[in-house]
């Protein structure tokens, strides 16, 4: 049973560790992939995500919007990334160039990292064939091959598109179960229908 | 099982072609018997725009997965504060007030304490509990301003104070804890905390002192 943020964020001001660990496992992956998109390195990643999860422990009562956590937690990792980036000297990277504001990321940036966690999530939920086929579509860098797919999976050519569109009904579903993000489909259905 | 979706005065048009169209597979003809249906049918627009977004974030992912030692730490960090932790023996109905009757800041040429701008000197009294507290200010502390409160509790009559008594401090006028001990067996305890304006409750034999709007920057 998916439980929501608010309903996590509150079992865990009730003392539940088991709704905070799953918190971390929700969003473990959203936060420690910030710094090392930053390009800090593993050291340095690792403090910054232990950081975020203790600033985000001692804040847990004074989140306004608790549906809000994953863009809240972005933007906490955003700032730890420079905190931690500055104070140490040997880092490889240039902060300056990746980090244009040290407030927060974009909104756009926001977004897409939020969607690109939310559809991770959807697909392991989904799980099983479904999963694999649209990770397969999905992934597929340029053009999915789809011979080569249905190959990998043992799939004949003529089953991929009526199983992807089965598969992809379910998806979207646990898509908007999870949240993903309606401002942004507002903004694709301005840019590319057509 | 491919579903069959009909628009008033469009071509019939299958989910499986809205899927195809999305995903940029059909023939111009066949995208433009979709686009005329979607012109009618605003939800199998959100689903192009789902798929499309799906695929978009997909593509362009780029997350790692941290390491379980990482995870683990991230799970440690949690403390339970349970509902009846917070408002348990805080809650006792025989609670007494204590009296602010020494304060460094206002009193700064008391011949007990140098004025200092890092160090506050508190005392305050209650029936026949005393509480010393000095807040000194965290040299070089990384990140937020900290602060570190040492107390010292004392009794009037036998000069000394019960081991293991609770001490709970919290945001002012609230019951939320943001730092807990236990005196030692000289009464003595410390917390470590953020400049703001606290109360802070004493478990006593006699009930819960309080010594309310503690004001530490």
């Amino acid at each position: 049973v998916h439980r929501s943020d608010p309903d996590l964020i509150q079992a865990c001001q009730r003392g539940d560790q088991n709704a905070w660990n799953e918190l971390v496992a929700r969003y473990g992956r959203l936060v420690y992939s910030i710094p090392r998109r930053y390009g800090l390195k593993e050291a340095d990643a690792d403090d910054v995500y232990a950081a975020v999860w203790e600033i985000a422990f001692r804040n847990l009562d004074k989140l306004r919007d608790q549906s809000r956590l994953s863009a809240w937690l972005i933007t906490t990792a955003h700032r730890e990334c420079w905190r931690v980036g500055r104070k140490n000297p040997t880092t490889s990277i240039d902060l300056d160039q990746r980090i244009s504001d040290v407030g927060s990321p974009s909104d756009e940036q926001i977004t897409l990292w939020e969607n690109q966690d939310i559809v991770r999530r959807g697909l392991q939920t989904l799980g099983g064939r479904c999963q694999e086929l649209l990770s397969a579509l999905f992934m597929e860098p340029g053009e999915p091959s789809y011979e080569a797919i249905a190959d990998r999976l043992g799939m004949t050519l003529g089953s991929i598109g009526p199983t992807r569109a089965r598969c992809f009904k379910k998806l979207e579903k646990i898509l908007v179960d999870l949240g993903l993000d309606r401002e942004s489909l507002g903004l694709e259905q301005g840019s590319q229908l057509g | 099982m491919i579903l069959e979706i009909h628009g008033m005065g469009t071509p019939h048009v299958t989910f499986e072609q809205i899927i195809a169209y999305a995903a940029g597979m059909l023939s111009a003809q066949d995208a433009a018997n979709v686009v005329a249906h979607l012109a009618n049918n605003p939800q199998d627009v959100q689903t192009v725009s789902r798929y499309r977004l799906a695929q978009q974030a997909m593509a362009t992912d780029d997350s790692v997965e941290p390491s379980p030692a990482a995870v683990a730490r991230a799970k440690a960090v949690f403390k339970p504060q349970s509902k009846a932790n917070r408002l348990g023996w805080l809650e006792a109905v025989d609670r007494f007030i204590a009296t602010l009757v020494f304060d460094s800041r206002v009193q700064p040429l008391a011949l007990r304490y140098s004025q200092a701008e890092d160090r506050i000197n508190l005392t305050f009294e209650a029936d026949e509990v005393e509480l010393d507290l000095q807040a000194e200010r965290i040299p070089h502390s990384e990140g937020a301003e900290r602060w570190q409160m040492i107390g010292q509790l004392s009794s009037a009559e036998a000069m000394s104070f019960p081991a293991a008594a609770s001490i709970a401090l919290t945001k002012a006028g609230t019951k939320t804890i943001v730092a807990q001990a236990s005196a030692d067996g000289r009464g003595g305890f410390s917390f470590e905390t953020v400049p703001g304006k606290y109360d802070l409750f004493v478990q006593t034999s006699r009930g819960v002192m309080i010594a309310s709007n503690i004001d530490i920057a």
